[in-house]
């Protein structure tokens, strides 16, 4: 097994809000080695967005890393200081974003913002233009020399999704956070971005953290897969076994919510309620409300999570307990 | 076969002005040349990316935007050349639920409110009309409690279902859904589309279904229509077309979203390259041409024509016959 | 149910309550002037001149041994006066010309959107003048031609705001129901402008008194012996070493009167605002 690149253990992240303070994220633990892809799966408000702004340490205000480790090769990144933190940002670790309509400045040319972007590395003007136009060139973005002399505006999303992702990789990161990298996009583009990926991480031998709501995503790309749910990591595994052997109930009825045919073929299974508002937590398991196998324990004590082999959790009254192994 | 609704022909264009006092004038065909019917009863698909004109479409059916030429037939009522009085009593016949629920309500009156304001304007008493709504509230499974509240108080499935109360308290025949769970989450979006079905099947309303997301469309949709750069490439029953898709782009279309399966991973992919070109300056000849690949010379100068292919699967592609489509679907 | 929570938001509202006690007592002051005031605003005592604030004079006397505090109180009525035409005409045609220009748009929107513009660049003093110079001065006449050139701010921010509500789908729904375009603009549109059309028209109240207060000093507006604050103002200028207070409480009541009204401004968009 490839060496650990970051292990995040017991991540706690809370915003203090004018009605007390909110949990966003409860004691998330993970890692991702050398190369591997890691999808975080869930649906609004469930933190995995705020987990991934952790690891760069860029929440915002007033949410506040309040406990946990975040190791990135050997470092706890939480013990630095600001300035050694800026040393991991884009260089070691880079972050996509959501919408490439405005993450990029509009008032500067696109491959200006990517040579900026290799600049940092004290590169002399002239080589971190040529770097900047090979790297758009490795993120296939048609005619990379006009393209750079192009302002945002002038490219169509698809394009600004890849010379932000040029911008992104212009340094070498070792991990790649990619929060919601198609969601933005048309469908055909979405394929497109998703196959770049894939090839990048072959190419350059990164470790990838991709934020999604889209199993289809998780599917296609991860290697391993973290369901979060209400602030917390309810279900982690490889993801052929967590799609083919789901364990907690949250995780199997979200598959199960998914159109995968026509009507007439199966009904889809849907969660009764909805997501759960962080500031409002049902005591016991969160999902509890909305489960329909749920125990006596379940409303009372929250679950802990349970590693059934390594690499593989779960935090759920069901597994672990009795009526588990009787089944 | 009754057609309820039946579009012949319609272009939709928009002017933009720029240059110097707006003299320079430029056309952008959202809608271009497209004929198509529902049929009474079913629930019928468009699917298309951004720029396709699927949107367009949706506000043309209750006249939201008048057409440029071209008819728009709604149970035999002309709605293009339909007078107010004739109009307002079409609309009550149509329902209409958009894609962002948080803003498709009044944000300054109460959910109530918002659902009884169609039976208010079609003169029901109040009394009565406050009965309805609370039956039509329970028909969506909208809590009675929820109907006093404003729309920011609600959850995003809660606004939608709102929405879809608000499009049926006329007990109207035909619903417009522009993608009515593209906002939602995976939990709450099945919960809605099992809604939809439910209430179709209760009062046999015909549905036209507008969305970007195939697997959603697939498991809603009896017939779907692909839509480019707002000309119709290619319609076909749900079954044909995942079965055997005739043009290249609904083919790319079909494949572009992955599978919730990761055994799926090694399946053949077809992946367009390029993006969708700007609607203002379209290309000439088949409007796909450069994004395809089996593209040849006459693609690119000659508009492949709409052709009925048996049983009324529609395509328009200078390359059916030589190409065969219909592989790992 | 949803009017008893608007009056449960508006008691549980600090500033509307704040606001609103500020107003009602200028308000009443300005009823009961003749009851309240200890001496007629006009009653002079050549005597009694620059008496400071104390027993006496509750506010001290100006030049002419008037007693201020009675002159204040007798100008609230004018300042009221002001405030209350000059919001009246900023409202109404504010809000309709950018209701109007903004939901039809095109041919209709060109034509208001230019008048706008021009009254936007007329000076207000300028207009003033050449209606005082033709009618004869007036505080009445001012306050008409302040108003008139001071709705174009109004007007613009609801043009912006009826423009990106038009659009919004709760409108097309309203659209595809039937409703007619007047519902539409008084049910839907006017109702999600009315926060941003309340706050800016109490930001500009104090300005409006003020500018007619500039006009008054020109001698185009209210003329001496009137109680208007902006002139009692003006006059205790020339006085300021030696009678500070002349200027002092005139300006007080009127920074009184404006947070009263602010604060009440405020308060009123918070509970008109379901979202709050």
């Amino acid at each position: 097994m490839a060496a650990k690149l970051l292990e995040v253990s017991g991540l706690e992240v809370q915003f203090d809000t004018s009605s007390g303070p909110v949990r966003a994220v409860r004691g998330v633990s993970f890692d991702i080695a050398e190369g591997e892809v890691l999808a975080l799966v869930g649906e609004s408000g469930c933190g995995k967005s705020t987990t991934a702004l952790s690891i760069l340490r860029l929440v915002p205000r007033p949410g506040e890393i309040t406990g946990g480790r975040i190791v990135f090769d050997g470092v706890n990144l939480l013990d630095l200081d600001e300035c050694s933190m800026t040393q991991y940002r884009g260089k070691q670790i880079s972050m996509i974003f959501q919408n490439p309509l405005v993450a990029l400045n509009p008032v500067y040319r696109s491959g200006f913002q990517v040579q900026e972007a290799v600049m940092l590395d004290k590169v002399p003007p002239d080589r971190a233009w040529r770097a900047a136009l090979n790297v758009l060139k490795q993120v296939r973005l048609p005619d990379p020399e006009d393209r750079a002399r192009s302002y945002p505006h002038e490219l169509s999303g698809g394009m600004r999704q890849r010379v932000m992702i040029g911008m992104m990789i212009s340094r070498f990161p070792r991990l790649l956070i990619a929060d919601e990298p198609t969601t933005a996009l048309d469908v055909t583009i979405q394929a497109q971005i998703l196959d770049l990926l894939d090839d990048l991480r072959h190419e350059k031998r990164m470790s990838l953290l991709i934020i999604t709501h889209d199993l289809g995503v998780v599917a296609d790309i991860a290697d391993r897969v973290g369901v979060m749910y209400a602030g917390a990591l309810v279900e982690t595994g490889d993801v052929t076994e967590v799609f083919e052997k789901p364990l907690h109930p949250y995780t199997q009825l979200l598959l199960k919510a998914l159109p995968r045919g026509p009507k007439n073929e199966l009904r889809l299974e849907s969660i009764p309620g909805g997501v759960p508002n962080l500031s409002n937590l049902p005591p016991g398991c969160p999902f509890h409300p909305r489960c329909q196998r749920r125990l006596d324990i379940c409303s009372k004590v929250e679950p802990e999570t349970l590693e059934i082999h390594p690499g593989r959790t779960v935090r759920c009254h069901l597994v672990g307990g009795e009526s588990f192994w009787k089944r | 076969m009754e057609a309820l609704v039946e579009l012949e022909r319609v272009k939709k264009h928009f002017v933009i002005r720029d240059g110097i006092l707006g003299r320079r004038r430029r056309f952008v065909h959202a809608v271009d040349d497209v004929s198509l019917s529902i049929v009474r009863g079913e629930t019928f698909g468009i699917v298309g990316e951004s720029g396709s004109g699927k949107t367009t479409i949706a506000r043309i059916i209750p006249r939201l935007v008048n057409v440029t030429s071209g008819s728009v037939k709604f149970s035999g009522i002309d709605i293009c050349r339909a007078s107010g009085r004739e109009l307002m009593l079409a609309r009550r016949r149509m329902g209409i639920v958009f894609q962002d629920p948080a803003s498709s309500l009044n944000p300054r009156v109460t959910v109530a409110a918002s659902i009884q304001r169609p039976l208010q304007l079609a003169g029901l008493p109040a009394k009565e009309a406050r009965d309805r709504v609370r039956e039509v509230a329970e028909l969506v499974n909208l809590g009675t409690e929820v109907l006093d509240k404003f729309p920011h108080e609600l959850s995003g499935g809660q606004q939608q279902r709102a929405s879809i109360a608000r499009a049926i308290v006329l007990r109207p025949e035909f619903v417009i859904l522009d993608e009515p769970t593209s906002a939602l989450d995976v939990s709450v979006q099945a919960q809605v589309l099992n809604l939809l079905l439910d209430l179709q099947q209760r009062f046999s309303l015909t549905y036209l279904f507008i969305s970007h997301n195939l697997p959603v469309v697939r498991y809603l949709c009896d017939r779907i229509a692909v839509m480019y750069l707002g000309k119709l490439v290619e319609l076909a029953s749900t079954g044909v077309l995942y079965r055997e898709p005739l043009h290249p782009y609904s083919l790319a279309l079909l494949m572009a979203a992955p599978p919730p399966d990761p055994k799926m991973r090694n399946r053949r992919r077809f992946i367009l390259t390029g993006d969708p070109p700007s609607l203002t300056n379209p290309p000439q000849g088949c409007r796909l041409h450069p994004r395809c690949q089996f593209a040849v010379e006459r693609c690119r100068v000659e508009e492949p024509e709409l052709r009925d292919y048996g049983s009324g699967h529609l395509a328009a592609c200078h390359r059916i016959g030589d190409l065969d489509l219909g592989f790992a679907m | 149910m949803s009017r008893k929570r608007t009056y449960l938001k508006a008691a549980k509202n600090g500033m509307f309550i704040t606001g609103t006690v500020l107003f009602l007592t200028v308000l009443l002051v300005a009823v009961f002037a003749d009851r309240i005031a200890p001496h007629k605003y006009d009653e002079m005592n050549i005597e009694k001149a620059f008496i400071p604030p104390g027993r006496a004079y509750l506010f001290g006397t100006d030049e002419f041994g008037r007693c201020l505090f009675s002159r204040i109180i007798y100008g609230s009525r004018i300042a009221l006066k002001i405030g209350l035409m000059v919001v009246a005409i900023q409202i109404s045609v504010g809000v309709s010309v950018g209701l109007l220009a903004g939901y039809f748009g095109g041919k209709l929107d060109m034509i208001l959107s230019f008048i706008t513009d021009l009254t936007w660049a007329m000076p207000p003093v300028v207009l003033s003048l050449a209606i005082v110079t033709v009618l004869g001065p007036s505080l009445e006449r001012v306050v008409v031609s302040t108003a008139l050139v001071s709705w174009p701010g109004c007007a613009r921010m609801v043009r912006s705001k009826t423009q990106s509500i038009k659009n919004m789908p709760f409108v097309e729904a309203a659209r595809a129901l039937g409703e007619s375009d007047l519902s539409i603009i008084v049910r839907y549109i006017l109702p999600n402008t009315l926060g941003i059309v309340i706050v800016l028209t109490t930001l500009q109240l104090p300005g409006a008194i003020l500018s007619t207060t500039g006009l008054s000093f020109l001698g185009l507006g209210s003329q001496p012996p009137s109680p208007d604050w902006g002139l009692i103002l003006s006059e205790g200028v020339n006085y300021v070493s030696k009678a500070p207070w002349i200027s002092i409480f005139p300006g007080l009541a009127l920074i009184y009167t404006a947070v009263g009204f602010n604060l009440m401004g405020e308060g009123l968009r918070d509970i008109l605002d379901p979202r709050t």
